[in-house]
């Protein structure tokens, strides 16, 4: 138990935030919810049930029912769209079409290997949380103010992100102790990044100018674990909790901007938010079964102190440059809700599911949220705000669907589709019980 | 953390039930009564009932059926009474609903009848007293059962219960010693060694030496500390020693000893692994056995044939005789006669055929009807016989008064069409109906002949153009952008919503010109509830521009699709005379952010050679469409179709007036409002090429001379 307490001293010293102001990290999202197309096609909702390998990381405590060894893999086609510059009641386009890249994925995002023995679990898995790619894209637009003055300004936006990914290989052990089940998971998250990164913001109307050429090439790997634990309050019952504590990288990206005419390396965090999920499973009967669940991802984590500003603003002649404040951009926590069913139909042999689900997608995107400065023109701000705060900022309602296979309670594949608007995936997993 | 230590550490310890089942099941099959019993119960106490499909996690299903289970457990264990009463729950819960399981219920109910059996049942001739094999069973003996069970065979060779009995005991003692296989290691290891000193001392005794040492060795071997063995094997070597055998004698002899010791491990090993195979086999066999044994063979399905009589005696009430026979191959029991899922009557049978009592005048209640009969034979096997009956519905003929009447209503309605046509004729004739119009632009869209179907290009190409329509004088362009004006807020566009304004540019001055557009422009936006404050005289264009957006603006605010304004521009040749500037400025207002909500429609005379011109400010900046003369056919329907039925041209006269007007709409009207003013004062509806003539010389002058 020492080393245990000790182990956790050792990591809860990591607390640390992310990220910059170039606009490829305000859009991507982190996938914590429970793979595996079952867990997916209820909703996301999960940690309340983990009741097989496909919960090894997420809530291993959930494994301690298992009593026998289990195989799962997960494959994923995944289509993303993110959200282009809009005309809005300040700003009209002029010229150029910007459009919303939509990013298609297809890999295997998950497999585990689970191991029983009176009431004891140990369990090894791979997982994908993050897989950002963007193919090169080079947007020129000319906008016009549409208020009083009809300023117009000129903004390019080009971008390569070859890849943003995190993956992390672990394990975990779980121990079913009465009606508690307490799980523990323990692995290493590999970072690797790869980008390439421009901005250019010029107007002709009044003396504002901007300019981001950066690039960054990361490989490296950070401890991180999660804790689980279910309590079966009655046999048709279950709640869960999982905390999941993130680790942070550091690395060091190479810019040109205003400030820094010549090529310079400025170190930039990058946190992987940690995150919190509260789960219940109610199961009436054998054959049906209705999850909810509470998300809790510290989005917040992302912006806040610590987050580099890079870009840095020339005003004109006799100026000087200006510069965001970290402060100025902020992202929400948002609790997501998830909720989901499963039916079940055994048939001699072979068991037909099922599944369907609903869950809320709080915006978790960076915001721009700077009010203008004393001495600076508030168009800037404007500016920026409405450049870097893209896309509609509100909770997006997600749906999943899903049906699996169940022959001779050893061979199980399932399928899941999840959508919303702003990205939909096709989910498919394989289980096999030994 | 404490507190869920503590609590932990209190808490009961909950496995699932189907843990304990399965549990229960491997160590019912491993012989493990007593283990088998505790888990079986464990399972029942959190899952009493049994079922055929339940869940144990994930997406798992197994076959929960823990009551005749247990029986068996309880029945191995010599506990007849419980067993009984866990047989009665799997009973209960229907357990023997899986055939499997139905027949290992029969064998284990039968086992435990035979074993209560009162023993001092009488015995006939065939049938001996069976009371001491039960003792024998009673007491684990069951080489003593088959015994005496052989002895009962010889003595009753036809009782046929013996040999299923004898069958029965070989399984039990089959069983029996596989559970006493498994013994505790260390007592059969203990009794194994005791055997081998015990012979190792009979040789030694008899001085055969060299027999005994390998019995010796093979203790040594076994156990290590075992001193009777150690000081054996030194004592029987000094033995060999002093009867004259060399030291390399010995020591061949003990490492023979130790070689066959080895053997017959391997031997034993072999023979446990052969025996555990052989087991195995004869549980399969066995099963198989009481599968094929205890299952009956499926009867086959009940084989019957219905002929139904259904005989309507008044169609219109659906009332009818029914009566129906059977006929089968097997001796039948009952039958049921249903009418629309209503029991009419049943009636036992006796015999394979049977005819129902005829019911007369039985009377239904709709005319579509399922009969059937539910048939019982002597088996217990039923069979449905449906028969569905629909009351014919007669065809009835049209009577000939029925077609005269329809005639005559079919004539008269022709007659009043042909009536009431000639009288809106005579009274659009008596009240002078002239619908030409000369002079002003036709605002009435059914007398806006020859370009609806430019009308329509126009209107499908608005969307993202501005348009530029130009022609000669008195060509139809005001007319045009008149009807594009009512039109357009009609126009059902998936994704547009048109506001036109109407802007007459006739005389206005350059320095009124954006003051003279944005007022049209704000009357417009006035009856849609949106007024800015009023325009100045001297309107410049950056004011305009921002007029122009907040309209748009509003309209953006309030429409459900995508607004267009549409500024429908009149006599734009008066625009040649403006300066550059002016003309400038207007088309920067098209180029501004909004001006995807802004487009323009302008009509004039020369404006395609003067803005055709790469200096015009308005070079390649409209989609141009020109304005023709009428071709002959657009004429002739001009000319005709307004007065239809009312006034007739002759051919000749068509041809006249398309001559004479050279196509020109606004002369075709002319003419033609002149005829008809020329017929009328001649009360005649008839036009001919005289007339024409006769019209056409006295307007002449005024048509050639005409703006």
């Amino acid at each position: 138990m020492k080393w245990f307490a000790g182990f956790f001293t050792i990591i809860y010293a990591w607390i640390g935030f992310a990220q910059t102001d170039e606009t490829i990290f305000r859009e991507f999202q982190f996938d914590f919810s429970t793979p595996g197309a079952r867990a997916n096609a209820m909703g996301r909702a999960f940690v309340g049930l983990s009741d097989e390998a496909t919960a090894a990381y997420n809530n291993p405590a959930g494994l301690s029912v298992l009593t026998a060894p289990e195989f799962s893999i997960e494959y994923r086609d995944s289509r993303s769209r993110f959200d282009a510059l809009e005309p809005n009641d300040k700003f009209q386009l002029l010229d150029g079409n910007p459009e919303p890249t939509v990013v298609d994925l297809q890999e295997a995002t998950f497999a585990s290997f689970s191991i029983s023995k009176h009431k004891f679990n140990f369990s090894i898995f791979f997982v994908n949380h993050l897989d950002y790619r963007r193919p090169p894209t080079n947007e020129e637009s000319f906008w016009e103010e549409v208020q009083d003055y009809f300023d117009t300004f000129n903004y390019l936006n080009a971008h390569e992100v070859r890849q943003i990914r995190i993956e992390t290989y672990g394990f975990s052990v779980s121990r079913k102790i009465a009606r508690w089940s307490l799980g523990f998971s323990f692995g290493f998250s590999n970072l690797k990044l790869d980008y390439t990164y421009e901005t250019k913001l010029s107007s002709d109307d009044f003396p504002f100018s901007d300019l981001v050429d950066s690039r960054a090439q990361h490989d490296s790997l950070k401890p991180t674990y999660v804790l689980g634990i279910l309590y079966q309050a009655h046999p048709k019952l279950k709640l869960a909790v999982s905390v999941k504590r993130q680790p942070r990288f550091s690395y060091q990206e190479s810019v040109i901007t205003k400030a820094f005419p010549q090529a310079e390396d400025i170190p930039v965090q990058f946190k992987v938010p940690d995150s919190y999920q509260i789960g219940l499973a109610f199961q009436p009967n054998d054959f049906w079964t209705w999850l909810f669940e509470l998300d809790w991802v510290r989005y917040r984590q992302l912006s806040s102190n610590n987050f580099t500003v890079i870009s840095s603003i020339d005003r004109g002649p006799g100026r000087d440059l200006f510069q965001f404040d970290p402060d100025d951009y902020k992202n929400n926590d948002g609790v997501g809700l998830r909720t989901g069913i499963e039916y079940l139909y055994p048939k001699g042999k072979n068991i037909f599911a099922f599944r369907g689900g609903l869950f809320t997608d709080p915006d978790h995107k960076t915001r721009f949220v700077g009010s203008p400065a004393e001495g600076v023109d508030p168009k800037i701000f404007e500016i920026q705000d409405f450049i870097f705060n893209t896309g509609e900022g509100g909770t997006d309602l997600g749906h999943t669907l899903g049906i699996g296979y169940v022959r001779n309670n050893k061979f199980q594949v399932d399928l899941a589709y999840v959508e919303t608007e702003r990205f939909r995936w096709l989910v498919s997993s394989f289980l096999y019980r030994f | 953390m404490l507190l869920f230590v503590f609590m932990m550490w209190f808490a009961q310890d909950d496995e699932p039930f189907y843990v304990h089942y399965q549990r229960g099941e491997a160590a019912l099959k491993q012989g493990q009564y007593a283990l088998a019993i505790t888990h079986l119960e464990a399972a029942l106490t959190k899952q009493p009932a049994s079922k055929k499909q339940t869940k144990t996690y994930g997406v798992q299903f197994i076959t929960y059926y823990p009551h005749h289970q247990l029986a068996q457990a309880y029945l191995m264990a010599n506990q007849p009474q419980k067993a009984r009463e866990a047989l009665l729950m799997a009973y209960l819960y229907e357990e023997d609903r899986d055939e499997t399981t139905a027949m290992a219920m029969k064998l284990t109910d039968n086992f435990i009848t035979n074993l209560s059996a009162n023993v001092s049942k009488e015995t006939t001739s065939t049938d001996p007293d069976i009371s001491p094999v039960w003792d024998a069973l009673r007491q684990h003996e069951f080489g003593k059962a088959k015994t005496l069970l052989e002895e009962f065979r010889k003595q009753y060779p036809t009782n046929p219960n013996l040999p299923e009995m004898t069958r029965f005991v070989e399984e039990m003692a089959a069983l029996k010693d596989s559970q006493e296989d498994a013994p505790d290691p260390q007592a059969s290891l203990k009794e194994k060694i005791g055997h081998m000193l015990l012979q190792g001392r009979k040789m030694e005794s008899a001085g055969q030496l060299n027999e005994a040492l390998p019995f010796f060795v093979a203790v040594n071997q076994l156990e290590p500390e075992n001193l009777e063995a150690k000081g054996a094997v030194s004592r029987l070597q000094t033995k060999m020693e002093a009867q004259g055998q060399s030291r390399a004698e010995i020591q061949r002899e003990l490492e023979r000893a130790i070689k066959e010791q080895r053997q017959q491990q391997t031997q034993v090993t072999k023979l446990e692994r052969n025996l555990e195979k052989l087991e195995k086999e004869r549980d399969f066999f066995a099963s198989a056995y009481k599968k094929s044994e205890g299952t009956p063979p499926p009867l086959p399905p009940l084989e019957l044939e219905a002929q139904w009589e259904v005989t309507p005696t008044q169609k219109q009430v659906f009332t009818a005789t029914v009566k129906a026979s059977i006929r089968g191959k097997m001796e039948l029991e009952l039958a049921t006669l249903y009418i629309n899922r209503k029991n009419i009557g049943s009636w036992p049978i006796s015999g394979t055929n049977f005819q129902t009592p005829v019911i007369p005048d039985f009377k239904f209640q709709q005319s579509r009807n399922e009969l059937s009969l539910l048939v019982r034979d002597r088996l217990g096997r039923t069979k449905k016989l449906p028969y569905p009956y629909r009351f014919p519905q007669p065809v009835r003929p049209m009577g000939p008064r029925t077609r005269q009447l329809l005639a005559v209503l079919m004539a008269a309605i022709v007659l009043l069409m042909f009536f009431a046509k000639t009288r809106q004729a005579r009274m659009a004739f008596r009240n002078r109906f002239n619908p030409y119009i000369a002079g002003a632009p036709i605002l009435n869209y059914d007398m806006f002949y020859g370009r609806r179907p430019m009308l329509k290009q126009i209107m499908n190409t608005l969307h993202n153009n501005s348009i530029m329509i130009y022609g000669e004088r008195r060509i139809g362009k005001t007319s045009f952008l008149h009807q594009l004006h009512a039109l357009l807020p009609e126009l059902e566009d998936p994704h547009f919503e048109f506001v036109p304004v109407f802007i007459d540019l006739q005389g206005v001055k350059e320095s009124q010109f954006f003051a003279t557009m944005e007022q049209d422009i704000a009357l417009a936006m006035e009856t849609r509830g949106f007024r800015l404050e009023e325009t100045p005289q001297n309107l410049e264009a950056r004011q305009f521009t921002k007029r122009i957006r907040l309209y748009i603006n509003h309209l953006k605010e309030t429409c459900d699709k995508i607004p267009k304004l549409v500024l429908l521009l009149d006599e734009v040749d008066i625009m040649n005379g403006f300066s550059e500037q002016t003309n400038q400025q207007l088309r920067s207002v098209f180029m501004k952010g909004f001006a995807k909500h802004l487009v323009a429609v302008m009509a004039g005379i020369n404006i395609n050679t003067t803005w055709k011109s790469e200096g015009s400010p308005w070079y390649n900046f409209f989609e141009q469409i020109e304005l023709k003369p009428f071709s002959n056919e657009q004429a002739k329907s001009l000319i005709r179709k307004p007065v239809k039925d009312v006034y007739h041209f002759q051919k000749d006269a068509v041809n006249r007036i398309i001559q004479v007007t050279q196509g020109k709409p606004y002369l075709i009207q002319k003419i033609c409002v002149n005829l008809i003013a020329h017929v009328l004062n001649e009360n005649r509806r008839k036009i001919t090429e005289k007339d024409v003539n006769s019209v056409f010389c006295e307007i002449k002058p005024e048509a050639f001379t005409a703006p």
